[in-house]
């Protein structure tokens, strides 16, 4: 279907009767400002072929002009399948509808009212509102081929809209017998198993379900069956087990009886044997006591008689050795005394000796203070000279005036300047010489002297100045010399300055003669030179003292010699020899010494003679004291052991009678170890043990007895329950189950591949449905944005899902292009959707104030792809942007205000 | 001298492939004992001898030993029990049940013999599950006139074993003076003739089969000896009271399916059968209809059954009712299932048949 005119009236801002056309079949733009109106065309021409003449609610009066109680009207005029045809609708008030169909040039009438309203839509859908305007979900084919202002994006399109599509690209996807069985499989499927392919749950729960839970209890029967069963088997080898063990533990217990017995007989033979040793070890012992009593008796007698003899013998010894001793003692003491004696007397020679050693120290002195007191007074005899001689040269200097370095210097160099500058001054003056032939006034008008001046014949005069000279010989001549201008005037004053500075530096030597300057100069220099000189003696004589000191040495030396004067007034004249003196008194020091020590040593020696023999007589005397001690305790022992008033011989007779009894009790000791060596063990030990064995295999049999009984009991109970009997029913439960359930997992299994089957065959036959749409709106997108965004993947209702990156491995969602590329997308699926619409037939395509993301480059190819899109479409393009299609020579334009 | 020789009762028995059914089979093996005991009457044998198992194991359910019992007591003659290697003498047996103090009962608890009638039997007794050792070995070559007769449980040497299992030498009957020995442990009838050319020694097989594929099992034997040395004559009586069918039917034509439709139908005492039917061939789609109708009678009729179809297959030329389904989904969603060489051909098999009794309306 294709459109040829639009005319509407009393449509919203539209007061009039407005019509646009005739449309090209291929590219039409219609341009105008914002809100002049032009997206009411696009609403009238959906008003005029899809919704209902006689259509009510709010939304058909918002058509109406606002305030104004007029019909809006709408008429098309278009071309389907070859045949043209004019449909008005009018709505609201006086609502018509009228289907004209054109032949020849006219159009005649060809249905009206509702079945007018019917014949237009379903030119575009099968699918019509059923009250209330239209919704794009009611446009038919017109969701795909018109966008509505500004969205491209695509809404999902209606079952009818896609299974169009489907039929024009010749897919029989389902004959009508078919969908039946499909339901019919989906209901099944639907028994069994959920949406999302898993089994359903709850109530709704297949057989299987339940079955599977069932067989879980069945399984956990099972095992406790099983469990019971084992314990039986348990149970039955503890109770052989048991009953062996309590046979084990009841012949233990007969032989340990047995053995029992045995032993507690042979327990009381040994017994008895035991009492008799300790009664025969008992008699043994007390002999024994008895014979040690009584030797050891005898034995101290003896020791104690032969001690006294010793001891007195030692007490005469001694008793004559002190004696002796005390006599060489007095001896002794006399010595010691001659010996200190001696010594005293050797002391009175000492005082002598120290006068001596003084009296020498004293020379010594003396000779000292003296030999020193003449080397002072030499010397402050040299320094008396030198000094008058520093006087005198120091007086010469001062009669000398002289410049010195500095000052010689400076002048020098002020005369220096003074003849570089007078240099100067000469060659600027100008000089005039004038050699009159006659007398001559001259009056000098320039000049260093300015005036008049005379010249007598013949002479010559000259006149100097600087810059110039200018002299007029009145009546003869006004000369003018000059040269070069500089400022004589400037260096003269300089000159005048170092002349000052000269006389002023020079005065004081009387002359400015610089060569007598430096005479003068050279004079007072070595004179200066010679004082230095003296001074320098004078300080090489005193060194480092000062004059004064060495005189108060002087002073101090003299007092002391005086006073050694005044002890010893004989030296004044005659100066003693201390050396020799020293000598003497050196010699009788020594021989004093001598004598001293041998004199000490002989009374030392006699001293420790003295001492000795003291010492020994206080340790005899003592010894003496202790053996007097030791006789009378020696005797009182004596006393004591004798006090039985027996003879050695009875005391001796006795012993044997002693010794005899206790060698016969030790044989029968022996005897009876004898006896008892003989037995293996104590059989009395081992009576007690066995007895405490024979306890416990009691104990234990007891024990064994008692688990035996209660495994017994505890089989009892078990072999009762008749576990295997269970255990058989569990295993059968169990089977059955498993039987069942694998029957019901078959049917299902059967259900799913077949439901499966179904889906996986629809899946495949309609992914191939949009191959193609797929494959031509992707060309076309690449020919807008370039081969970057790759292919485009549809939905199997040719729905764009996302796109395949030609540098991605991933697909991408739309969200993710910008909005731009998004607008250009959906534009290639719109053309691409609408092309495969116009197979048969030409097709109505509107784009209403679109592709508005798009920039200029990108629309550029949009409009090539139009252009070439146009051969088979016609395309509306609405717009405020008219110059942006510009570049569209093929498209009509049509100025919406101007229509 | 006339006696009645049976073993392997194996009451209490567990029968796990019949699920619910077990318990009725179960209760089927202690009718059994009691027709046992019937023959002995009918026969007027002189004893009854039970070569061990008579219990499955030591731990049934102690009602059941004591029905045994009350069966055994109501033939009144002597029986003589040995306890087998299911039920051997152990503490907590079955055998410790006090209602085997009856007084023609007589459960042998030692190796010792016993006199009866003109015989002397020598029992074997087994005293643990498992053993490797000759549980004849015991008996010994007595000089005496009577009917020497032998009562054992264990394997005779030359039936292949992994370990030996209560072995007993093929020549003990000659090695032991025996006139015959009547063993227990195997379930199918078995007889061994001696050097002299006289059976002398047989297992009477179980009572009542106790499984699918089980060769003469369900009888006992009738022996008669007329003094000691003559040959025993040796006579077979039923008492079985459940039949174990294994069928197997192979579909080769269109229609074969009514022909096993028929043999089910036509099967006597359904009741008192247990049946395993496995069917291979080609089905055609058309014909599965048949094959759900005959698991219907299996399932309503039988005491138990099992149907088998893992060897089915549709007919490769059956594909007129896809071709009639018309270009599309379905057709596509049934040649791809058809076409499917999948893990799970049964799987695959039954979801065909779904859609095919979808398409054509017979939906459930
Ligand atoms: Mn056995």
């Amino acid at each position: 279907m294709i459109v040829k005119s639009i005319g509407v009236c009393y449509w919203r801002n539209i007061l009039h009767d407005f019509n646009i056309g005739p449309f090209s079949e291929s590219l039409n733009v219609v341009y105008a400002p914002n809100g002049s109106g032009k997206s009411s065309l696009f609403e009238a021409l959906r008003r005029g072929l899809i919704d209902r003449h006689n259509v009510k609610g709010e939304d058909i009066k918002e058509i109406q002009p606002w305030g104004k109680d007029l019909a809006p009207t709408v008429t098309v005029e278009f071309v389907n399948k070859g045949v043209s045809y004019r449909i008005t609708k009018q709505f609201i008030r006086g609502a018509r509808s009228v289907l004209e169909k054109r032949r020849g040039d006219q159009y005649e009438p060809f249905a009206d009212g509702s079945r007018a309203d019917e014949l237009a839509r379903e030119i575009l859908t099968k699918d019509p509102p059923s009250k209330g305007l239209s919704q794009p979900g009611h446009w038919g084919w017109a969701q795909a081929l018109w966008v509505p202002q500004g969205n491209m994006a695509l809404a999902p399109l209606s079952d009818e809209l896609v299974s169009d599509i489907r039929s024009v690209l010749s897919v029989q996807l389902s004959s009508s017998g078919s969908s039946r069985v499909e339901k019919q499989i989906n209901a099944l499927y639907g028994l069994y198993f959920t949406g999302s392919g898993r089994l359903k749950k709850g109530k709704d729960a297949p057989q299987s379900v339940l079955l599977e839970q069932k067989l879980a209890a069945a399984r956990e029967g099972l095992k406790r069956a099983n469990e019971g069963y084992k314990s039986f088997l348990n149970a039955s080898a503890d109770v052989q087990e048991s009953r062996e063990r309590t046979e084990k533990a009841k012949q233990e217990l007969t032989r340990l009886t047995n053995l029992l017995q045995a032993t507690n007989s042979e327990a009381k033979r040994y017994s008895e044997i035991k009492a008799d040793r300790e009664r025969t070890n008992l008699e043994k012992d007390k002999w024994g006591t008895q014979f040690e009593t009584l030797a050891k008796i005898i034995r101290d007698i003896d020791i104690t008689e032969k001690n006294l003899v010793t001891e007195r013998k030692e007490l005469e010894s001694l008793k004559t050795n002190l004696k002796n001793r005390e006599t060489g003692h007095e001896t002794a003491a006399k010595n010691v005394k001659q010996h200190q004696e001696a010594l005293e007397r050797l002391k009175e020679n000492q005082g002598h000796l120290e006068d001596m050693t003084n009296m020498v120290e004293s020379a010594r002195s003396f000779s000292e203070f003296s030999s020193r007191l003449s080397i002072i007074d030499t010397k402050l005899s040299a320094v008396s000279d030198a000094t008058k001689h520093l006087k005198e040269l120091e007086s010469q200097r001062a009669s000398i005036v002289a410049p010195d370095d500095e000052t010689l210097k400076a002048i020098t160099k002020a005369i220096t300047t003074r003849d570089n500058l007078k240099f100067q001054i000469e060659s600027l003056l100008v000089n005039l010489e004038i050699t009159a032939e006659c007398g001559l006034t001259i009056d000098i008008l320039k000049g260093e002297n300015t005036g008049e001046a005379r010249i007598a014949s013949g002479e010559t005069a000259t006149f100097r100045g600087s810059p110039e000279i200018s002299v007029r010989i009145p009546d003869v001549a006004l000369i003018r010399a000059s040269g070069p201008s500089s400022s004589v005037p400037e260096l003269k004053e300089e000159l005048r300055k170092t002349e000052e500075q000269i006389a002023h530096l020079t005065i004081p030597f009387g002359t400015t003669d610089i060569d007598r300057l430096n005479t003068l100069h050279n004079d007072a220099k070595v004179m200066e030179e010679n004082v230095r000189a003296a001074q320098v003696k004078i300080d090489t004589l005193l060194g480092s003292d000062k004059r004064e000191n060495i005189e108060f040495q002087k002073e101090e030396l003299e007092r002391n010699r005086d006073g050694i004067l005044e002890q010893y007034p004989e030296w004044a004249d005659d100066q003693p020899d201390w050396k020799n003196l020293k000598d003497e008194v050196a010699r009788s020091r020594k021989l004093q010494d001598e004598q001293n020590e041998a004199a000490t040593k002989l009374w030392k020696e006699a001293q420790k003679i003295s001492s000795d023999l003291d010492k020994e007589i206080g340790i005899i005397k003592t010894r003496i004291d202790g053996l007097g001690k030791d006789i009378q305790r020696d005797e009182n022992i004596l006393l004591e052991l004798k006090k039985d008033n027996r003879t050695p011989e009875q005391r001796k007779d006795e012993l044997n009678e002693i010794t005899m009894s206790w060698n016969a009790a030790k044989i029968n000791l022996a005897e009876l170890e004898n006896q008892l060596g003989k037995f293996d063990e104590d059989p009395e030990a081992l009576a007690i043990k066995l007895k405490s064995d024979k306890e416990q295999a009691e104990d234990f049999y007891a024990d064994q007895k008692k688990q035996y009984d209660m495994a017994v009991g505890s089989l009892n109970t078990l072999s009762g329950s008749g576990s295997y009997s269970t255990l058989a029913e569990a295993s059968e439960k169990i089977a059955d189950l498993e039987r069942n359930l694998a029957r019901e997992e078959l049917e299902q299994e059967a259900v799913r591949l077949l439901h499966d089957t179904m889906e996986s065959v629809r899946k495949d036959a309609l992914s191939k449905v949009s191959k193609p749409v797929e494959i031509s709106a992707s060309k076309t997108l690449n020919r807008i944005c370039g081969l970057d965004l790759g292919q485009i993947c549809l939905r199997d209702t040719f729905e764009p899902t996302e796109i395949i990156p030609e540098a991605c491995d991933r697909n991408v969602g739309l969200l993710n292009l910008s909005g731009g590329e998004r607008e250009q997308l959906y534009f290639a699926v719109r053309l691409a959707l609408a092309e495969v619409l116009a197979k048969d037939e030409r097709q109505l395509v509107v784009l209403d104030d679109v592709l508005t993301a798009t920039d200029s480059v990108r629309l550029g190819r949009v409009l090539e792809v139009l252009d070439e899109k146009a051969k088979k479409l016609q395309v509306i393009v609405l717009t405020c942007h008219p110059e942006r299609y510009q570049p569209l020579s093929s498209a009509k334009f049509f100025d919406f205000r101007a229509a | 001298m006339k006696f009645i020789h049976t073993a392997d009762w194996q009451i209490g028995m567990k029968a796990e492939a019949l699920g619910d059914r077990a318990p009725q089979v179960r209760e089927e093996r202690l009718a059994a004992a009691q027709r046992v005991t019937e023959v002995a009457r009918t026969e007027n044998a002189d004893f009854i001898l039970v070569a061990g198992d008579v219990f499955e194991d030591n731990a049934v359910d102690r009602r059941l030993v004591q029905k045994v019992a009350d069966t055994l007591r109501s033939f009144g003659a002597p029986i003589f029990i040995i306890p087998g290697n299911h039920d051997p003498l152990i503490p907590g047996s079955v055998w410790e049940h006090p209602s085997w103090n009856t007084p023609n009962i007589t459960v042998i608890r030692e190796n010792t013999r016993i006199e009866v009638s003109q015989a002397v039997i020598y029992p074997c007794p087994l005293m643990e599950k498992r053993s490797t050792s000759n549980p004849t070995a015991w008996i010994p070559n007595e000089n005496n006139s009577r009917i020497r007769i032998g009562l054992a449980h264990g394997t005779v040497e030359g039936i292949r074993q992994d370990e030996p299992d209560y072995p007993i030498p093929r020549n003990t009957p000659e090695v032991k003076d025996l006139d015959y020995l009547a063993l227990g442990h195997w379930h199918s009838y078995a007889s061994y003739t001696g050097a002299d050319g006289n059976v002398r020694m047989a297992y009477s097989g179980t009572h009542e089969t106790t499984k699918f594929g089980e060769r003469d099992s369900g009888n006992v034997l009738i022996v008669e000896i007329d003094s000691a040395g003559k040959p025993p004559v040796i006579r077979r009586a039923k008492t079985g009271g459940l039949n174990w069918l294994s069928v197997s039917e192979e579909l080769i034509d269109q229609g074969d399916i009514n022909k096993v439709k028929y043999l089910i139908d036509s099967m006597l005492n359904p009741s008192r059968t247990l049946i395993q039917l496995a069917i291979s061939g080609i089905l055609p789609m058309e014909e599965r209809s048949e094959l759900e109708h005959i698991e219907q009678m299996l399932d309503t009729r039988f005491l138990w059954s099992h149907i088998d179809c893992s060897q089915l297959r549709p007919a490769p030329t059956d594909r007129s009712w896809i071709e009639d389904l018309g270009p599309g989904v379905i057709q596509e969603t049934a040649r791809r299932l058809l076409g499917s060489s999948g893990s799970e051909p049964e799987v695959t098999q039954l979801a065909l048949a779904r859609l095919y009794n979808i398409v054509k309306g017979s939906v459930k």
